[in-house]
């Protein structure tokens, strides 16, 4: 399968060589230098960060460091893995992310298929149900006091279940897999092969851009959120990296309260050093999720394995 | 087990009246019924049992007495009376609104675009690249952003300023005035979000039939041909799912970037329903207060379900694409 | 302003009475009773963990169970109430924004504080609320009579805010600090046009959006900072009566001024965008790059310079203090300048500056607190405990800063040992970066006065260069509840007009009733009306 697919984009490549015209020439070189230039910027508020992160607080003046600080020191990194919360943080919020993502995927993924059956009986009204939770919600104290009497307090499942079934996404999937040629299933079927051994055999293959994609929304915002956590999680020892990060980041950049007392928000500079190495060491690891699943959107994989 | 060779819905004729006939359905689907029930399972349980909250939208809220024991008010809309009789959320929403617009009209064509131009990349390697890098200030928080971006934009000190005097113009104070603050919010989105929105439509394309650029190239079709014939019409029912879903989401204004990035100068402009929720409820949260704040997300969200349903409804007439 | 000068006398002798020993509770064996559990909630930012010495060595001390429930600063309000409603209102409540207070009360989820047992077993905290104002503040946490909340009062907010110069620009141009609005405006001229930075460039302003607060306060008025954030409802004595402090006459004859100002040129035109662009809140960046020669931003001690005074090294010698942190970043951005810590300015209403509250919180407590005996009085022995820097006995500071701040030696030093003055170490900063790492209150709140430490050496510099003087206060230290409907819409819009007035976009005299109608629309009218009948009641008794 995989053959096939190298085989036909090469082929593409090949053939797009001798068809290129000037005007293809002069697009081409344009629209390597705009997205080189594009994505420069945006990795700059990242490298910035970096940069922030690596400089020594005590040599540097902080509002200065654009590029790169003068004085370098790993002291804020220092600072921030020893931090226990760190390391327990991310303990939780590995475990919410992929179990979280696993169990999104799944619900998620069975119901859009269900829901891209246009024999399913009663199919509009099984997909009402779901887009009307997309705009309509019980708000915060419900869903807590739900949380609260299943007895999911302190658990993870608190952080998974409320969000598994995203309407959103599910819509995003059935409308792909409606895409998807019935006469895909027809061989099937007829080889006696019911729902599920179909779904898990043929479309689950079939379906791994649109999966990556979801993935990769879900996994995100797993790995982003942080009240239901704190809203939901109790013991300090079981909480996600997320609140960390915001206790650490948040501390001292506003001083909006009518009441506030001056005092209060009295924290050292060097702060500024341990925030950046702080986002850091909780933002890498996610954002080395992409790269990895850029594999399914690699052109033609859809078609090569229809072939193979 | 033979029975089940051909597909469920070419089954024999089905007998009784409506409601058995409903029900030998849903046996020739029951592996997908077995699919569905944990799905509608954790959606009603974790959705539609805790949806009664709505009902402090419509109620003379008391803390102490909780959701449902307080009483109803009377009339039971005059929670909405009391938003819709203040001239501050008006504003609010009709900035939410015209924010919302121009997101969608300028920023929803963008990531496509990027995804596009990404599809018409020839260095793998680089493409990849490019794509990681441009999904980065996804996780870079907009507190962080507004402070770069007030620097970028400064018009004595900022880099803009200084490509502008260069160029012989003069430096425009684009954060301090109400006449560019929401072009600032569109654009700033824009760039944020780009990289990460893309992913979908860079997902779709990954299923366009190679075959097909194949045969157009034999036909001697030129790039722009190829683009416009062959890989916009494969991946437009993901345009048009999108375009539905983010129609929903006008009245949803980004409250992290916006109350960020204002400042008093553009607060007639830049108080957005978040802004003005946010003052309402979070930072003076009374009883009162949060009634409020659940009546303005009811009427939002009332809104947004007509947008989609027609979105939708004109989608469906148009290319037989939708939601429902 | 009278009242601020009361308010600084009363402190004064709050000062004077925390000197003189003071009943301390008697000493009660809590193991020989069960053991309870208390929930306590605590800021997002200073969360500490369940087993860390800021709980255990309480635990251990008052055989109790200490539930701490951290809830995020942005969304304290919105997720107390979620408890509350689900019926699991927490024992002990830090409410940082009193206008809560009002309705939790009224919807009977607070508890009615036993005064004689409060009085018996935290009399120190009662001995300090009653030297505070004339006991006044407890008026704060009563409603009809009943008391419902310990006012916290925070001592320590009796410095205003810090009027702030570059004194390095001071010198080049030969100019001397300003003492009248006439010298001032006189200098910030000079600071736009006579290049203080040397550069060569025509780029620099006198003040931008904070250092405006001179101005202000020049004619008697706190109409705040124009970023919509801060200040709301500042409320003051006028002939008087309460008015808003940005409608006054004061503030329409000040406006005038700033746009004069502005038009010739001594504002920072992007004074819309702030002086802040990103970071530690209390940096004013165009003041460390050069745009601007003053400030007033942040507090006292952000702004020392290194050496301004001395205080005690962990061997026990006097040593140079440090460089205030943002201090420390002027510095390292210009390594031979200097700043200098002034006063405000005289002009035609006077002197004065904005200080902070020095109401902070009201202490709450669960109905289920306040009716268990052995509870209560476990909470009020805890808070007194936790307070007892008002305790002659020495011996239990020790106690009292490792609860604080943890090992001694390691996360803090005795910056005055016989003042019972405590420091905490570089070493705590790095541990627990994101507390509030140098001041005074630790990452837990325990009980509502505050740790005070006006004895500080930080503390005594500021007090000598008379930074406890020309403070405006706030006449309204909480919110009431129009108020806390009302008050971010009004702040918002008055914040708006004010650049517009600046700016000339609005005319003073043109626009003012106007501006003052779209300020009533939005809420205002029923502010003062509350604010007029609240101090009328206030007067009353």
């Amino acid at each position: 399968m995989n053959n096939t697919v190298r085989k036909s984009v090469s082929e593409h490549n090949h053939a797009r060589k001798i068809k290129r015209t000037v005007g293809e020439h002069i697009f081409d070189k344009f629209n390597f230098i705009f997205l080189g230039l594009l994505a420069l910027t945006m990795l700059y508020p990242f490298w910035y960060e970096l940069a922030l992160s690596l400089a020594d607080a005590n040599k540097v003046a902080i509002s200065k460091v654009y590029i790169w600080p003068t004085a370098m020191s790993l002291e804020s990194y220092k600072n921030v893995c020893s931090d226990p919360n760190i390391w327990n943080g991310y303990l939780w919020t590995i475990i919410r992310t992929v179990v979280g993502t696993l169990i999104a995927l799944m619900l998620g993924f069975h119901f859009a298929y269900v829901l891209s059956k246009r024999y399913f009986p009663n199919r509009r009204f099984w997909t009402g149900i779901l887009v009307f939770t997309m705009f309509f919600s019980g708000g915060m104290v419900p869903e807590y006091l739900l949380i609260r009497d299943l007895g999911l307090m302190n658990s993870v499942f608190a952080l998974i279940l409320p969000g598994a079934i995203s309407a959103y996404n599910i819509t995003i999937m059935r409308n792909f897999l409606m895409s998807l040629p019935d006469s895909l299933e027809e061989s099937a079927r007829i080889d006696g092969a019911n729902d599920i051994v179909i779904l898990y055999r043929i479309i689950v293959p079939l379906s791994m851009p649109i999966l990556a994609t979801v993935a990769l929304w879900t996994a995100v915002g797993h790995w982003n959120s942080w009240f239901d956590a704190m809203l939901y999680i109790r013991s300090s020892n079981k909480q996600v990296l997320a609140i960390t990060l915001r206790r650490i980041v948040l501390a001292g950049t506003n001083a909006s309260t009518t009441s506030l007392s001056g005092e209060e928000m009295n924290t050292n500079m060097t702060s500024e050093t341990i925030k950046a190495a702080t986002i850091m060491v909780a933002t890498l690891p996610i954002l080395c999720v992409y790269p990895f699943i850029q594999k399914y959107f690699v052109k033609g994989v859809l078609v090569g394995s229809v072939k193979g | 087990m033979s029975t089940k060779a051909s597909p469920p819905h070419a089954g024999p004729q089905l007998k009784g009246n409506r409601f058995t006939r409903v029900l030998q359905q849903y046996w020739r689907c029951r592996y997908l019924v077995l699919l569905l029930i944990p799905s509608v399972a954790v959606l009603i349980i974790f959705k539609y049992v805790p949806m009664y909250g709505v009902q402090i939208a419509f109620k003379d809220f008391k803390l102490g007495k909780g959701i449902v024991g307080s009483a109803w008010a009377t009339p039971f809309y005059a929670v909405f009376q009391d938003v819709f009789a203040q001239p501050v959320f008006w504003n609010a929403f009709w900035n939410t609104l015209i924010l919302g617009m121009m997101n969608l009209l300028v920023g929803f064509p963008m990531p496509i675009l990027l995804a596009l131009l990404l599809n018409e990349l020839r260095h793998e390697r680089y493409k990849k690249v490019v794509q990681t890098l441009s999904y980065l200030p996804h996780f870079i928080s907009w507190v962080t952003l507004s402070g770069l971006f007030i620097q970028l934009l400064s018009p004595s000190t900022g880099p803009i300023a200084a490509i502008t005097t260069a160029m012989g113009g003069t430096p425009y104070y684009f954060m301090g005035r109400v006449e560019t603050f929401r072009w600032v919010l569109v654009v700033t989105n824009i760039w944020k979000g780009v990289g990460w929105g893309s992913i979908i439509y860079l997902a779709a394309l990954a299923g366009v039939d190679q075959e097909m650029y194949e045969a157009a190239l034999i036909d001697g079709a030129t790039r722009f041909q190829r683009i416009w014939y062959i890989t916009l019409p494969s991946i437009f029912p993901t345009i048009t799912i999108m375009l539905i879903l983010q129609s929903g989401s006008i009245l949803n204004d980004n409250f992290d970037q916006v109350y960020n990035m204002m400042n008093d100068a553009v607060y007639r402009v830049a108080n957005v329903l978040g802004v003005y929720t946010y003052d309402l409820g979070l930072k003076n949260l009374s009883n009162a207060g949060l009634a409020k704040s659940t009546a303005v997300g009811l009427f939002k969200n009332v809104i947004a379900l007509i947008l989609v349903l027609t979105t939708n409804a004109i989608s469906k007439k148009i290319s037989d694409n939708g939601i429902w | 302003m009278r009242k601020s000068l009361a308010l600084v006398l009363a402190i004064a002798l709050l000062l004077s009475a925390m000197v003189l020993p003071v009943a301390s509770a008697e000493e009660v064996d809590w193991s020989a009773k069960d053991k309870i559990k208390i929930t306590w909630t605590t800021y997002f930012t200073s969360l500490p963990t369940e087993d860390s010495h800021f709980i255990t060595f309480v635990e251990d001390k008052f055989n109790v169970d200490i539930d701490m429930l951290p809830i995020d600063d942005s969304n304290f309000n919105e997720v107390l109430n979620t408890y509350i409603m689900g019926g699991e209102t927490p024992d002990v409540i830090r409410l940082k924004d009193p206008s809560q207070f009002l309705s939790y009360v009224d919807s009977g989820e607070l508890g009615v504080i036993d005064m004689d047992v409060l009085r018996k077993c935290a009399p120190s905290i009662c001995n300090a609320i009653d030297a505070y104002e004339g006991g006044s503040f407890w008026g704060y946490g009563a409603v009809d009579g009943q008391q419902y909340g310990i006012p916290a009062v925070a001592p320590g907010n009796v410095f205003h805010l810090p009027v702030v110069y570059n004194q390095t620009w001071l010198e080049k141009l030969g100019a001397e600090i300003p003492t009248t609005l006439d010298e001032f405006h006189d200098l910030l001229v000079r600071f736009t046009k006579e290049d203080p930075d040397g550069n060569g460039v025509d780029d620099t302003y006198g003040v931008a959006s904070d250092g405006l607060r001179v101005l202000w306060g020049a004619y008697g008025v706190n109409p705040g900072a124009c970023d919509g954030r801060t200040d709301h409802s500042f409320f003051q004595l006028i002939d008087g009566k309460p008015a808003y402090a940005a409608t006054t006459e004061q503030y329409k004859e000040a406006l005038k001024v700033a746009h004069q100002w502005y038009e010739e040129g001594i504002i920072d035109p992007e004074f819309i965008t702030g002086e802040n662009t990103g970071g530690y809140w209390a940096i004013s960046h165009s003041l460390i790059n050069h745009r601007i020669g003053m400030t007033v931003r942040g507090n006292y001690y952000h702004w020392v310079m290194p050496g301004a005074y001395q205080l005690y090294d962990e061997e026990g010698n006097l040593v140079d203090c440090d460089a205030g942190a943002v201090a420390k970043e002027f510095l390292a951005v210009n390594p031979d300048e200097k700043v200098v810590l002034a006063q405000p300015v005289t002009g035609p209403y006077g002197a004065g500056v904005k200080m902070w509250n020095p109401l902070a919180q009201i202490y709450c407590f669960s109905v289920d607190a306040t009716s268990n005996p052995d509870k209560w009085e476990r909470i009020c022995a805890i808070m007194e405990y936790m307070d007892h820097q008002y305790v002659t006995d020495r011996a239990l500071y020790t106690d009292y800063y490792e609860t604080l701040y943890g090992e001694y030696g390691k996360y803090w030093i005795w910056e005055d040992e016989e003042a019972g003055v405590a420091r905490t170490t570089a070493k705590f900063e790095e541990d627990y970066p994101g507390f509030a790492s140098t001041d005074t209150w630790g990452p837990t709140q325990w009980g509502p006065t505050l740790p005070i430490l006006l004895a500080t050496k930080g503390n005594q510099w500021a007090k000598s260069i008379g930074y406890e003087e020309g403070g405006i206060l706030n006449l309204v230290q909480f919110s009431l509840p129009a108020m806390a409907e009302n008050q971010s819409n009004v702040t918002h819009l008055k914040d708006t007009w004010m650049i517009d007035f600046i700016t000339g976009a609005k005319d003073v005299d043109a626009d003012w009733d106007a501006y003052v109608k779209e300020l009533n629309a939005a809420g205002l009218d029923k502010m003062v009306k509350e604010v007029e009948e609240w101090y009328a009641s206030t007067q009353a008794e």
